[in-house]
């Protein structure tokens, strides 16, 4: 009788493990990528750190930094992302050192077309697994070095090994796990081979207020390849204003406002530099056109018109 | 001495209240960068306790095992945003760090899995 009312708890189990295994099915991606891209890309010369124990964090961000011409050891980077209760390297800490050493992180897009991009545009990937043959929550680094479309393959350095071999549907999974978690370390001079415009301008606005010169080089380096991309101009204007030059930012924000006749917060942006400029008309007009526009940020471009009202 | 330790924790705690607001404060009515080019229906933002400080992140990062120098300059590199999210979900966040063909739960679920089939049986 004891054994026949376990049952329901070992059914139970069954479901747990196999659930585990099912949830997340691999994207059906291979259809969707772009046509321009090579059929085998295999990254030459990229540094190989063998993982000590624990240390998958610090040996593949020393991958892509070491790649992207940063000279660090995963021994210099264990105390900034090595979290030793944890046993292993928060997410978050890695993006940190990335930007300690000038470069930019960018997380790619959740896709396999944005991983072969990158590939093929020479930046190793980063990439946050799920391993384990079975139900597992062992969190592992490692970097993609190379995958090839006839074979289905992905080429990655991880832990031990130089060049792991897995297939597409084996990698994503484990990648699908971790919410297909992406990151290539590249200088602000050059932008990932994948970016998206929002997604890059995001991710530097970012880390604008800790590292305001490298976003101030992302940003340049963004409007060469948009020009008239909004959040760089916009970007552009406040770092200028916060190291009190309001003309250098008046002329960032016209800029942004003239490319863009519907973006409030340039104009808004825009009064504030006017006003600092003792330009009172100026501010007045520019506030008028972002309350005319509306939008999230009415209230303190309502708080802009107090200001500026305020003014002698 | 009650009384003066009453004053301290005040005073500490205005100081505190008062670098938060002047954190907020500190662009004027400027549209931050950030906030220009977020989604307005940022889901993140809503949910992240506005009250955390940098202090407290420091705290529970010291709690794992890193040095008050070690934490401060990690903290140093996150964005006000960024940093509580450290705060308020570390113990949920994925940290990357072992490398092994057979985790310690597929172990222990191995086991639970012999164990009731000899129970069953």
């Amino acid at each position: 009788m004891r054994a026949v009312s376990l049952r329901p708890a070992f059914a139970a189990l069954l479901m747990l493990v196999l659930a585990g295994c099912t949830t997340l099915r691999p994207q059906a991606q291979e259809a969707a990528l772009p046509g321009s891209l090579p059929a085998v890309v295999r990254l030459a010369g990229v540094p190989f750190f063998p993982q000590q124990e624990y240390q998958c964090g610090p040996a593949a961000l020393a991958t892509t930094l070491s790649y992207s011409g940063v000279a660090v050891s995963p021994q210099d980077l264990a105390p900034q992302v090595y979290t030793p209760a944890l046993k292993g390297s928060l997410q978050l800490d890695l993006i940190g050192s990335a930007r300690r050493h000038d470069r930019i992180p960018y997380r790619i897009a959740p896709t396999q077309a944005a991983l072969f991009e990158e590939l093929a545009g020479g930046n190793p990937v980063l990439v946050l697994q799920e391993v384990g043959p079975l139900v597992s929550t062992e969190w592992h680094y490692a970097v993609v070095v190379g995958y090839d479309r006839t074979a289905g393959e992905v080429i990655l350095q991880s832990g031990p090994e130089r060049a792991l071999r897995m297939t597409w549907p084996d990698f994503d999974r484990s990648w699908a796990r971790g919410e297909r978690w992406g990151l290539v370390t590249v200088p602000p001079d050059r932008l990932p081979a994948s970016a998206s415009q929002r997604d890059y301008l995001r991710q530097v606005a970012a880390l604008e207020p800790v590292r305001p010169a490298l976003a101030h080089a992302a940003y340049r380096a963004s409007l060469e390849r948009w020009p008239d991309n909004l959040g760089a101009l916009l970007g552009l204007g406040n770092l200028a204003y916060a190291r009190h030059d309001p003309e250098l930012a008046a002329t960032y924000f016209q800029q942004a406002a003239h490319a863009h006749p519907d973006a409030g917060d340039a104009f808004n942006n825009l009064a504030q530099s006017e006003l600092a400029l003792g330009r009172k008309a100026q501010a007045q007009a520019a506030i008028h056109k972002a309350l005319s526009l509306g939008g999230p940020h009415l209230n303190t471009y309502r708080k802009t018109q107090a200001e500026i009202n305020a003014a002698p | 001495m009650k009384n003066n330790n009453f004053i301290a924790n005040t005073l500490m705690a205005l100081l505190c209240m008062g670098m938060l607001a002047a954190t907020t404060l500190a662009h004027g009515e400027m549209i931050g960068t950030q906030q220009a080019v977020q989604a307005s229906d940022s889901q993140d933002k809503s949910t992240i306790d506005r009250f955390i400080t940098r202090e407290d992140v420091q705290k529970k990062l010291q709690d794992m095992g890193l040095s008050a120098v070690v934490t401060a300059q990690r903290i140093a590199l996150l964005n006000d945003d960024e940093a509580r999210a450290l705060a308020e979900k570390i113990n949920a966040m994925p940290a990357g760090g072992n490398f092994s063909s057979l985790s310690t739960n597929d172990i222990i679920i191995l086991m639970l899995g012999a164990i009731l089939l000899v129970l069953i049986l």
